[in-house]
């Protein structure tokens, strides 16, 4: 079998850093090397001879990965055939994507690595990343920030940095809205967010439906699973363990959301690699 | 009235005060852990909880830390344990850190300023 090629990134162009959006109050500056999210969506759909295999047998009978272009348009077939009733993890009741890791922070400020580590746990590309490996992406992030080992939190973009330094991720683009994010999500895969964290999202109510109001305490890394469509909302996962929550996960109204992004949140869509 | 000012570094110690003065504890706090300093064991013949309030990271990065500070009037003379827990409201058997130092009140000396 010949030998697969991975991590294409987009052809390498000027390093310099545009100015622009402020991101939680801070001067935000993207990566002109950063894809468009709508280049992203332009894919085609692969071959219908593709379509009737499993992940595995076009992993290993097929040189059809041969570029990380057809890793995105084949998740999104994935994505496809996940459509209707799926078996849920116990005691959850939720829609989302199988995940049946929960990871936990801990006492620490590291969600960003949880939640690029979620998001290798989450479909397409299943992975088994523990608690550890969401400390280990942070400091991996600290790197990129070039403030090794500091404990004052991070970006989502330096975690989508340091998981396409472990060859883990292709191309990325930040979506900046909820138009955007529902073409990814509706089609493609999980969404790692930031954005300001308020009192009363630490209580989720009955329904696991969280409110972005009160006082704002921090800004906060999360995953975003799914979109439920009957109810306009969208489906995270937190990484505060099982006992948060509903069995770590919570909803938040696709309005009260776009509110959150459109005050300097970030949601970042990324085409995954399999390892 | 004095205001006694205590820290991270206080832990462990213990703090000479006089009826009447003013126990200020501030500790780190990052609450996008989950986890939230609360008052764990005061004894209430000595101090008495005035308020507590948190001042958010600076904004910017996602799982920075801010500040959460704790007010305590002394009003009564005595020993108190002054114990703080971080704790997950929803999950009592998450133990996080612990602050604990020992507040030593006195009455004010004749002659000296009341409260």
């Amino acid at each position: 079998m010949e030998p697969r090629q991975l991590a294409v990134d987009p052809p390498p162009r000027s390093a310099a850093l545009t100015l622009g959006r402020h991101l939680l109050g801070r001067i935000y500056k993207p990566d002109p090397r950063d894809w468009k999210l709508s280049r992203l969506m332009e894919l085609a759909d692969p071959p219908d001879s593709t379509v009737n295999m499993t992940v595995r047998q076009v992993l290993d009978e097929t040189p059809y990965f041969s570029t990380w272009q057809n890793y995105l348009v084949f998740w999104r077939w994935v994505k496809k055939q996940k459509k209707g009733p799926q078996p849920a993890p116990a005691g959850d009741t939720t829609p989302g994507w199988d995940l049946m890791i929960q990871l936990d922070q801990g006492q620490t400020g590291h969600c960003v690595g949880f939640g690029w580590a979620g998001w290798l746990n989450s479909l397409p590309v299943e992975g088994n990343f523990q608690n550890a490996d969401g400390h280990a992406i942070y400091y991996e992030c600290k790197v990129i920030d070039s403030e090794p080992l500091a404990e004052n939190g991070s970006y989502v973009r330096s975690g989508a940095l340091a998981l396409r330094n472990r060859g883990r991720l292709a191309a990325f683009a930040f979506a900046q809205n909820t138009a955007e994010i529902d073409d990814w999500i509706n089609t493609q895969g999980p969404v790692v967010v930031g954005t300001a964290w308020t009192d009363d999202m630490f209580n989720p109510d009955a329904n696991g439906l969280v409110k972005p109001t009160g006082n704002v305490a921090g800004g906060h890394c999360y995953l975003m699973l799914e979109k439920i469509d009957a109810e306009d909302a969208y489906v995270f996962q937190n990484s505060w363990g099982a006992s948060w929550g509903k069995n770590g996960r919570f909803k938040m109204k696709r309005s009260d959301f776009g509110g959150l992004l459109a005050d300097f949140g970030e949601a970042c869509c990324a085409a995954e690699l399999p390892r | 009235m004095a205001v006694i000012e205590l820290d991270r570094n206080s832990a462990g110690q213990t703090a000479a005060a006089v009826v009447g003065d003013e126990v200020v504890v501030t500790l780190d706090e990052t609450p996008t852990s989950g986890y939230r300093w609360v008052l764990e064991t005061i004894d209430q013949a000595v101090l008495s909880p005035l308020d507590d309030a948190f001042t958010p990271p600076a904004p910017g990065l996602l799982g920075g830390a801010g500040q959460h500070r704790f007010r305590f009037a002394v009003i009564g003379p005595g020993q108190t344990a002054l114990r703080l827990g971080l704790r997950r409201p929803w999950d009592p058997a998450a133990i996080g850190d612990v602050f604990e130092s020992t507040i030593d009140a006195a009455l004010a000396a004749e002659g000296e300023p009341g409260p």
